[in-house]
């Protein structure tokens, strides 16, 4: 026994020397560890991801209405909206509510597709392109009784209470129609 | 006595007191820690890595759109214009399409091509038909760095016969999937 023990006494220095590299393994590991989740482009990448989920809900939103709760519903579009886009909407108000009342059926929007095409984190803007897709009917019927095909480009603007729509402007083949009117 | 005494000593000399010997297994811990702890470190590290590559992979910086925009511009050219190229179509030359369409597309993306374009195809050249189409925008929903990435397109079609407009521009989206593999290649075609 005592001869087979020391027939193998070099597992003791190798021992050591592996140590070596796997303290080396890990304290990268570590420092990885500790990087991930952290940095420039995970904040920007962070920053565009979030941007992109309020726009997403805003769209949604800016293309639904229930006309038995309009005011409601466009209540909460100017609490999304800022700068001239909250102001046009302030000017359409009337008008867009005696339409409303004359549609009986909700309209549902959906966001098909939307991309971040510029984000600027410092000033607090970013454009967004997006696709949106209204069916308007009762909410239990198997068939919308209409749809439609929006597509829109997006200023956004950071305020206090986070990203509100800037502009709004529907992209029709026959040429931009600027962001005038109620969606 | 000399004899008795020289006789007494020397078995002290030569055979000393012994120090008990550790048992066994304290020497075979003795030889072995250092072994063992390298591979205990070699386990932690693995397992600690392991764990960074999972949160990096979750990151939300996988996804490389706005956050490296070098080659951004390009991607949207090239896609833009292989786009406009395989939903235009001429029936005086047809085969500029086909010949598009094989070289940009790959995979589904020929079947789904297929479906969104055949209607045209068929019924163009009896009805003298083409089609002109323009990408109006284009954005990038994601882009990693493996080269992958999906855009969003929005088109403008115009068709003519005879060299007349049959309507005004029909707005079009699609989101396309696309391969970087020496020039962007598009992998997957739906309509948004």
């Amino acid at each position: 026994m005592i001869g087979n023990l020391w027939s193998v006494r070099w597992l003791r220095p190798l021992g050591f020397a592996l140590c070596v590299p796997a303290a080396a393994h890990l304290a990268f590991s570590c420092w990885s560890l500790a990087q991930s989740g952290r940095g420039a482009d995970h904040d920007l990448a962070a920053e565009r991801d979030e941007l992109a989920r309020t726009a997403v809900r805003q769209m949604t939103m800016f293309n639904s209405i229930d006309p038995k709760r309009a005011d409601l519903d466009m209540g909460q579009w100017m609490e999304e909206a800022t700068g001239p886009f909250r102001e046009v909407l302030q000017r359409d108000m009337t008008t867009a509510r005696a339409r409303f009342a004359k549609q009986d059926s909700p309209a549902r929007g959906q966001v098909t597709a939307l991309a971040v095409t510029d984000l600027n984190t410092r000033a607090g803007t970013a454009t967004v392109i997006a696709s949106v897709r209204v069916r308007i009917g009762e909410p239990g019927a198997a068939t919308p009784e209409s749809e439609q095909r929006k597509r829109y480009q997006v200023e956004m603007r950071r305020v206090a209470g986070g990203w509100k729509v800037n502009t709004l402007t529907a992209l029709n083949p026959a040429g931009p129609a600027t962001g005038g009117s109620v969606p | 006595m000399s004899v008795t005494e020289h006789g007494r000593r020397t078995p002290r000399v030569r055979v000393p007191k012994k120090a008990p010997r550790p048992p066994l297994w304290r020497r075979w811990l003795l030889l072995l820690w250092p072994l063992a702890l390298a591979a205990a470190l070699a386990l932690t590290g693995l397992a600690v890595g392991g764990w960074a590559e999972r949160r990096e992979a979750g990151s939300p910086a996988v996804n490389r759109a706005l956050v490296d925009r070098s080659g951004d511009a390009e991607l949207i050219r090239e896609l833009s214009a292989s786009i406009a190229q395989i939903f235009t179509y001429s029936h005086g030359d047809p085969a500029a399409t086909e010949r598009a369409a094989s070289r940009v597309l790959t995979g589904t993306a020929a079947a789904q091509y297929r479906t969104l374009f055949g209607q045209v195809r068929q019924s163009a050249p009896t009805q003298r038909l083409s089609l002109t189409t323009k990408v109006t925008r284009a954005g990038i929903v994601r882009r990693t760095a493996d080269g992958a990435a999906v855009l969003i397109v929005f088109l403008d079609q115009t068709a003519t016969r005879a060299g007349r407009p049959t309507g005004p521009p029909v707005a079009a989206q699609l989101v396309v999937t696309a391969r970087d593999d020496d020039g962007w290649r598009i992998s997957d075609l739906r309509a948004a």
